[in-house]
């Protein structure tokens, strides 16, 4: 029999009830590189190669982004996988991501920034780079956003206590087109999560 | 040309985990202190990466022979998962892209961190992904995995444990979660489950047998639906480019 074929036929109780809620988030970790970067981690052959990209470049120039993911104890994490999301006008963009290194705990991205960006009501607001960051013991996973610069007279800026807008920023290192951007997810340089 | 894309509705945080959960240890490290910042959506949150025009391979949803060797299967319980995602708003979410991974049958994962004593399968890799259809349904075979220790300051064992990680349209959609099996009684005593506060999300989070889909002979089913955030009231007028 082939299961193809049966599958619809009167199928069990759902787990899921009415009014229906969103599914609840589970830690990604500790082993998330085998599901996401099997190749990286080391189970060849069952993909040909890892997901690491999707979507489309534009013809722009490139930067690089790099840095750490630190904990409240300000240690390296190096288990974490990073999600890029850089979304253009018409709903099309680039799709990347990457683990930390397994040894040294770097990231690093190269990434085309995107030129504009809009809101809920289609007005113009500062571009950024949606990042979401999953790993052991982050049940549910975090949004941030990388700016290249602090924008003047953001709206959504300016719902960020000014105080901790800086961790949004990428430091802009000595190669030109190349920038550091640290993930601290506790303590006094914690970077701003939103909820979106 | 223009196109309207919806936003989605607030996401509830009551069915969701705590994000410090003391009891599991990891999250006490890793959890941001100040409060989330609540920010309008924009357009980077309500698009995201369309893989339903992405290539699968021909094995990518068969976890007993993805890995093993010609003629070879899984060593385990041979199952099939199966289940449809929607939205809060009952919508199918069409196409989107779920990815798979777990431990063998002995509760081991073939990753160089998992030192567990129960031993490698040969035939086994533990990972795989599947597209949803027009209905939102999509499924898997593979075989049931087992429960394992872990270190947690205690004596912890995970329930036995499916990882999921599902792309809806939007990249506020993004989520990623564990499916468990009905009856299970480690599900109760096992903190990450338990750092949900809320026994109907949890329940959520259990797979139910499902005989009159199995395959006589061959494979027992198992049902696991997934609800997505759904659709909120904003509309982005989303202006398409040519490219
Ligand atoms: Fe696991």
């Amino acid at each position: 029999m082939d299961p193809l074929e049966t599958r619809r036929s009167r199928p069990a109780k759902s787990n899921v009830q009415l009014p229906l809620r969103e599914t609840a988030s589970q830690t990604a970790g500790p082993y998330v590189h085998i599901g996401c970067l099997p190749n990286m981690a080391g189970i060849k052959g069952v993909f040909d190669q890892d997901l690491t990209s999707y979507g489309s470049r534009k013809s722009g120039d490139t930067i690089k982004i790099r840095g750490h993911v630190i904990d409240g104890d300000g240690q390296i994490c190096r288990d974490m996988m990073l999600e890029f999301w850089q979304s253009r006008n018409g709903g099309k963009g680039l799709w990347q991501r990457y683990a930390t290194d397994l040894e040294t705990g770097l990231y690093e991205v190269e990434i085309e920034f995107p030129s504009e960006m809009r809101d809920v009501e289609g007005n113009e607001i500062s571009p950024f780079i949606a990042v979401w960051i999953v790993a052991r013991g982050i049940n549910i996973g975090l949004s941030t956003r990388i700016y290249l610069s602090e924008p003047d007279n953001d709206k959504q800026f300016s719902l960020i206590d000014e105080k901790r807008r800086h961790t949004l920023i990428a430091k802009p290192l000595e190669l030109a087109g190349e920038y550091q951007f640290d993930i601290h997810l506790q303590g006094g340089q914690e970077t701003v999560f939103f909820d979106i | 040309m223009s196109r309207a894309i919806r936003g989605f509705s607030p996401r509830q945080y009551d069915g969701q985990p705590e994000m410090n959960y003391p009891d599991y240890r990891s999250t006490v490290l890793r959890h941001p202190k100040h409060r989330l910042v609540a920010v309008p959506q924009t357009l980077a949150d309500v698009t995201g990466p369309a893989f339903g025009d992405m290539a699968l391979g021909e094995l990518d949803s068969d976890l007993i022979v993805n890995y093993a060797s010609p003629g070879q299967s899984a060593i385990g319980e041979r199952i099939i998962v199966h289940g449809r995602v929607v939205d809060e708003a009952s919508r199918p979410v069409q196409h989107a892209l779920i990815e798979v991974w777990q431990a063998n049958a002995g509760g081991r994962y073939r990753h160089k961190n998992d030192s567990y004593l129960a031993p490698l399968d040969p035939n086994f890799g533990g990972c795989g992904r599947c597209v949803t259809d027009e209905d939102g349904h999509y499924q898997f075979r593979t075989i049931r995995p087992g429960p394992y220790p872990w270190p947690n300051g205690g004596n912890d064992w995970r329930p036995a444990h499916i990882h999921f990680s599902i792309f809806g349209s939007g990249f506020a959609q993004r989520l990623i979660t564990q499916m468990y099996f009905e009856g299970d009684p480690h599900i109760h005593i096992c903190p990450i489950a338990q750092s949900i506060n809320d026994a109907r999300a949890v329940d959520q989070l259990t797979a139910r047998l499902d005989m009159a889909n199995s395959v006589p002979m061959d494979l027992r089913s198992f049902r696991f639906d997934l609800v997505l955030r759904g659709p909120g009231s904003t509309m982005f007028e989303n202006k398409l480019e040519g490219n």
